[in-house]
């Protein structure tokens, strides 16, 4: 599904708050700043990215590699795109748009827009 | 001149005063001679919107909804500390975007507690005898995910259209009570959280968005208009009612 068929199907109403989806609101700034130094501290290993892009397509564990075009991916679509985010948000502490991920070919191409935290 | 909107010297409570359609709210309020109690998490982020206010027998509540059991008592305090309280709007809310597949059922579990069952606690809290100036109106936020659906929105569409079911039944219970009970439901309005949205959905996302809106995107003010509105004594005889304010997003 492309994005125009998912807007067509009044999917047009999208906001992501990834931020908020995960935990009870922060009582206090000390517990703000120890979650800001977490998120700092979050990366994750090449195989464990690829298999998150697996479970966003929910294909196989191992299915994916990093010279796969995202046009090939049979799931990769704007429901992708908006799962990436989040999980960029979640377990990477990144803030990503989807213009950025729009400019991506290929898996790998996702890797280089997490610079940093993946390796 | 008569204006039927008039609120000079009534209390009213605004949940989410910290941004976008809440803090916009307040400001208004302020302008129609409320007195306006601010509550939202941050202290620092209330007195900004506190600056912005009208009048000065304004306060600010830093207060975390997500206590829920805690509401009720807290109201009262607040009664006790402030008088009682003619009006409320819950504007505070969370939203996610996620495909069905990736949603948990924690994620589940917070959606509901701050837009649906903070939204029932207050109300709780609203029709204690020490609590309400009657005749009191109560106004949720809704949206128009609660009334049409948005692939990847379904856990915030549910809790959205859980409260235009709420606003009728508590029309109904809270009437022996003086208390009004109603729903706006907007489409997106132009607020920090939109400006955000716009960075994380792309250019293409956002023009289709904006095409969706037949009278384009309009400001948090033309929400708290109507929020206004159906606070004041120009809503007095309108109640269990979800008032739809979205430019023609659901007209198609």
């Amino acid at each position: 599904m492309v994005l125009s068929d998912l807007l067509a199907m009044r999917g047009v109403n999208l906001v992501l708050r990834a931020q908020e989806l995960k935990q009870v609101p922060y009582r206090f700034s000390g517990e703000c700043r120890r979650k800001n130094m977490e998120r700092n501290e979050k990366h994750m290993t090449n195989v464990e990215f690829l298999n998150e892009i697996d479970a966003i397509i929910e294909a196989k564990p191992g299915t994916t590699a990093m010279d796969d075009q995202l046009a090939s991916l049979a799931s990769w679509d704007s429901m992708a795109t908006i799962s990436f985010i989040a999980m960029a948000d979640e377990k990477l502490g990144l803030a990503l748009n989807a213009d950025q991920l729009a400019s991506c070919k290929t898996v790998g191409d996702l890797v280089k827009l997490c610079a940093g935290k993946v390796d | 001149m008569l204006n039927p909107m008039d609120m000079t010297n009534r209390r009213i409570l605004v949940t989410g005063a910290s941004s976008g359609i809440g803090r916009e709210t307040a400001v208004l309020l302020s302008q129609l001679g409320a007195r306006v109690i601010l509550v939202g998490r941050d202290r620092s982020r209330l007195e900004g919107t506190l600056s912005l206010l009208d009048g000065s027998s304004h306060r600010v509540e830093p207060h975390d909804l997500a206590e829920l059991d805690e509401i009720p008592a807290w109201l009262k305090s607040l009664s006790q500390e402030f008088g009682a309280i003619s009006g409320l709007v819950h504007s505070a809310g969370l939203q996610m975007t996620l495909p069905l597949h990736r949603v948990t059922a924690a994620q589940v579990s917070k959606l509901v507690e701050i837009n649906l069952t903070a939204a029932i606690m207050l109300a709780k809290g609203m029709r204690q005898i020490e609590v309400l100036a009657s005749p009191g109106s109560l106004v949720l936020l809704s949206s128009v995910v609660g009334l049409v659906g948005s692939a990847g929105r379904s856990v915030y569409s549910s809790t959205k259209s859980a409260l235009v079911g709420l606003t009728k039944s508590l029309a109904l219970e809270l009437a022996r009570d003086g208390l009004r009970v109603n729903c706006v439901a907007p489409a997106f309005v132009s607020t920090p959280m939109f400006e955000e949205a716009k960075n994380r959905l792309g250019a293409e996302q956002i023009s289709a968005i904006e095409a969706a809106h037949p009278l384009g995107i309009d400001t948090a003010r033309d929400i708290a208009n109507s929020v206004a509105f159906l606070l004041a004594d120009s809503g007095r005889w309108i109640t269990g009612t979800t008032l739809v304010v979205d430019g023609g997003y659901t007209a198609q």
